[in-house]
């Protein structure tokens, strides 16, 4: 009798056990669940700023950065995470409701024996990056052996982010600021049967084409050199896309006044349906799939570039930018806080390719980014929480060397010139910290080239040399870890 | 950049730069073990001072009497017989030359303090020095200063590899901070936790009054060494004792609010534990001493001052080291 009862009172108390184990595997499963974070950050920039580059070397070094070897550092000591050992695994995968990044093939390109950059962006894609991370935090440690804060990112051509301020615009107000841009200098010497075009004539899908094939040309030989210019719009034109509707982008700027009448089935007419038309299919469409919900950013800007350019593209890239980067603002100015309900918190404002100067014009580069950024009273196009200015570069193509020159110590570049082949030593000069006078023009004070990239064979399994791409992860996603 | 002609900006021939060596860490593949202290101490000009000079003074006059009584003694003993003689003098002679060595390897491990604390100083202004690059040379001497243990080689080669030619004097200096000193004050922390614990053990078990002054003296010198060598310098006798002298000349001067702060927390700690038992509390008393000379000697002894939230936390210590010899519920936050 006794036996039994205390074979009952040992199945109760196995049972319970099992009870309660469980009931801790689900706690702690919930506690995962909970405490899984997931973001999307944005990376930002116009053609050429770098983006593609940036992304493969990011998702590259941080997939690396949870494979190293006990004794190795990796590429990323200042991403918090990786320096304190607490990243136990990085799984790379597509997003579902997008395009996969082509990430192994621009790798592939970055790390064959004579290596590439990849191509620029065509179309729109995504990639995320599960971290899955041993929180070290009082609260998280007590709760859960590992969690994961998973980050999306998206990559789209830069033409298309110049189209985002044409929301708000209506096609008068479009047309006749394109108008006075393309009498400006520069601009105005390129000829184009667009300028000819009749507003009050009939429009035929004909003539509505070769508007558009003339504005494009147009807008093609603005971007090339020896012009240069960033602010090119619509972007789209540049760059069409996948599967895109060519009817919706038969328009170009049409010299008409704002409240005149229109003749209904002139080409003012039609264009202005067209424009409207692009605006509500392919403009917002655009926006709504790549900034809505995400609240961190990375605006790259390809400054070296600009510098490079001269004078005139430079002010257009910045133009082009804080006009764009208007959008943005936290307030109810900013129409993308109004349209989509975006906030964002914090935003990386990176001068891209600082391989391109020596290491000592850092400070300088950052503060050039920085006065290009603000409008002359001083304040940030989108005024987040928290921002911050660094000079960045994806893949570092150079080394600095002190060097003994005609009598001077000066720091050089070191690296394989583009087209030339073998290494090289450069001077490249001083970045101005303010915006450039027309006498730092003038003068000569900087000249850059571009690199190859270098040969990553001997450290493969280390991931790709960078110039503070661990220190822009850590401000824009460090914060998550805890 | 450059005060004299502005250099036009472009590719530079080859054949006409000339390296500058040493002005950026290139990597070599191992760090050389010895120290040349010397090198690294530069001393500033002094005064004379009477004490030492009365010291040195009466030092070697006590020598030359033992030198010129030796040698009589000597001569003494070749006159009675060659062959005594000969075995006196080569007695004589190894007492010597080991007297000799003893003093030249305690001096030069004073020199290395002395250049541990010089660059100590030198690293607290280059912390502070964003976007400069004149500090290559002052981290070769804090890597070669650091790599005198093998852990500390194993971290400093490691951080050899992480640092790229692109990251300025401040930068360098984090670097080093996250990779090479974090787990050295890991280490160190180890050191005196287990210090503080053994004292607190000895001076609650020990019988007799005058032993746990003895036991906590022992262990807490050993583990001053302890900690010193974490950081790569290598304690004798000599240095040990010159180590102990800077921490209490600092520890005098420096009685900062949040150290107050953090004795009063130990001490309420300690009154928990006065409510166990009397003699425990003593114990605990001991620990918490031991902890806080063992926090002194890690200042001293880590060769770059400690970040202002990177400060040890005296409380912390002492919870994680004597928090297990408390009965559970009444240990000290």
């Amino acid at each position: 009798m006794s036996r039994t009862t205390d074979d009952t009172g040992q199945t109760f108390l196995s049972l319970a056990n099992r009870a309660a184990s469980s009931i801790e595997a689900a706690a702690r499963a919930l506690a995962e669940r909970a405490l899984r974070r997931k973001l999307r950050v944005a990376v930002t920039g116009l053609s050429r700023a770098g983006k593609t580059v940036f992304l493969t070397a990011l998702l590259h070094n941080l997939h690396l950065a949870a494979r190293l070897k006990e004794g190795q550092t990796g590429h990323l000591p200042f991403f918090d995470p990786v320096a304190k050992g607490t990243l136990e695994d990085v799984t790379l995968r597509p997003l579902a409701d997008m395009a996969a990044f082509p990430f192994l093939p621009n790798l592939d390109r970055l790390l064959d024996p004579s290596p590439e950059f990849p191509p620029s962006t065509t179309g729109l894609s995504g990639f995320g990056a599960a971290l899955r991370y041993r929180p070290q935090g009082i609260i998280g440690r007590q709760l859960v052996d590992t969690t994961t804060v998973e980050v999306e990112i998206i990559d789209y051509p830069g033409e298309w982010l110049l189209d985002l301020p044409m929301l708000e615009q209506s096609f008068e107000e479009w047309s006749a600021a394109m108008l006075r841009l393309s009498h400006a200098d520069g601009r105005a010497s390129i000829k184009g049967a667009w300028r000819d075009i009749t507003p009050d004539a009939a429009a035929t899908e004909e003539a509505l084409e070769a508007a558009r094939q003339s504005y494009t040309q147009y807008l093609r030989a603005c971007r090339e050199p020896p012009l240069s210019l960033s602010f090119v719009q619509p972007g789209r034109f540049l760059r069409l896309g996948d599967e895109v509707d060519l009817t919706a982008l038969r328009f170009c700027p049409l010299s008409v006044t704002a409240g005149a009448a229109v003749k209904p089935g002139s080409i003012a007419a039609v264009m202005r349906e067209r424009f409207e038309r692009y605006k509500r299919e392919i403009v917002r469409p655009f926006y709504e799939t790549v900034f809505s919900g995400f609240d961190r950013q990375f605006v790259l800007v390809d400054v070296i570039g600009a510098l490079n350019a001269g004078p005139r593209a430079f002010e257009d890239m910045r133009l082009a930018l804080n006009t764009v980067l208007q959008s943005f603002r936290r307030d109810d100015e900013g129409f993308l806080a109004r349209l989509f309900g975006l906030r964002m918190d914090k935003v990386l404002f990176a001068a891209t390719k600082s391989d391109h100067v020596t290491a000592n014009q850092f400070h300088n580069l950052r503060l050039l980014l920085r006065a290009m950024m603000t409008d002359d009273a001083g304040r940030l196009p989108m005024n987040t929480i928290e921002s911050e200015f660094a000079a960045l570069s994806a893949v570092k193509c150079t080394a600095n060397r002190r060097v003994l020159y005609q009598g001077q110590q000066i720091t050089v570049l070191e690296g394989v010139i583009k087209e030339h082949g073998a290494v090289e030593q450069l001077f490249p000069g001083e970045i101005p910290e303010h915006l450039p006078t027309a006498e730092d023009w003038a003068s000569e004070r900087f000249r850059f080239y571009d690199f190859q990239p270098p040969s990553l064979e001997r450290d493969r399994g280390r991931g790709i040399p960078h110039i503070h791409l661990d220190k822009a992860l850590q401000f824009l996603i460090g914060d998550l870890f805890w | 950049m450059n005060d004299g002609m502005r250099i036009k900006p472009g590719i530079l021939p080859s054949g006409t730069t000339t390296p500058i060596p040493g002005a950026i860490v290139e990597p070599t593949p191992s760090l050389p073990a010895v120290v040349e202290s010397a090198a690294l101490a530069t001393r500033p000009r002094r005064r004379i001072r009477w004490g030492i000079a009365l010291g040195v003074s009466a030092a070697l006059a006590i020598a030359g009497a033992i030198v010129i009584d030796a040698g009589l003694w000597l001569g003494d003993l070749f006159e009675r017989s060659l062959w005594l003689g000969a075995a006196a003098t080569a007695l004589f002679g190894s007492v010597l030359a080991a007297l000799v060595g003893f003093v030249g390897g305690e001096y030069r491990n004073l020199l290395r303090l002395r250049s541990a604390q010089t660059i100590r100083e030198q690293g607290h202004l280059l912390m502070q020095a964003g976007g400069s690059f004149e500090g290559r040379g002052f981290m070769n001497d804090l890597l070669r200063l650091t790599s005198g243990n093998p852990a500390g080689r194993a971290l400093c080669e490691q951080y050899r590899d992480a640092l790229a030619d692109t990251h300025d004097d401040r930068e360098a200096m984090e670097l080093f901070e996250r990779i090479v000193l974090r787990p050295l004050d890991e280490a160190a922390y180890g050191a005196v936790r287990r210090a503080a614990r053994d004292t607190a053990i000895g001076a609650s078990v020990s019988p007799v009054a005058g032993i746990d002054a003895l036991i906590v003296l022992w262990r807490s010198l050993r583990m001053v060494r302890e900690v010193a060598q974490v950081y790569g310098l290598r304690p004798t006798r000599l240095s040990v004792l010159a180590l102990v002298r800077r921490m209490f000349v600092t520890a005098t001067f420096a009685v900062t609010a949040d150290v107050v702060g953090d004795v009063l927390g130990a001490h309420l700690g300690g009154r928990v534990a006065g409510l166990v038992s009397g003699k425990l509390a003593e114990g605990v008393y001991a620990g918490v001493r031991t902890a806080r000379l063992g926090l002194l000697a890690v200042e001293q002894c880590r060769p770059l001052p400690f970040a202002d939230d990177d400060r040890p936390n005296l409380r912390q210590l002492v919870a994680q080291s004597l928090g297990s010899l408390l009965p559970a519920g009444e240990r000290s936050p």
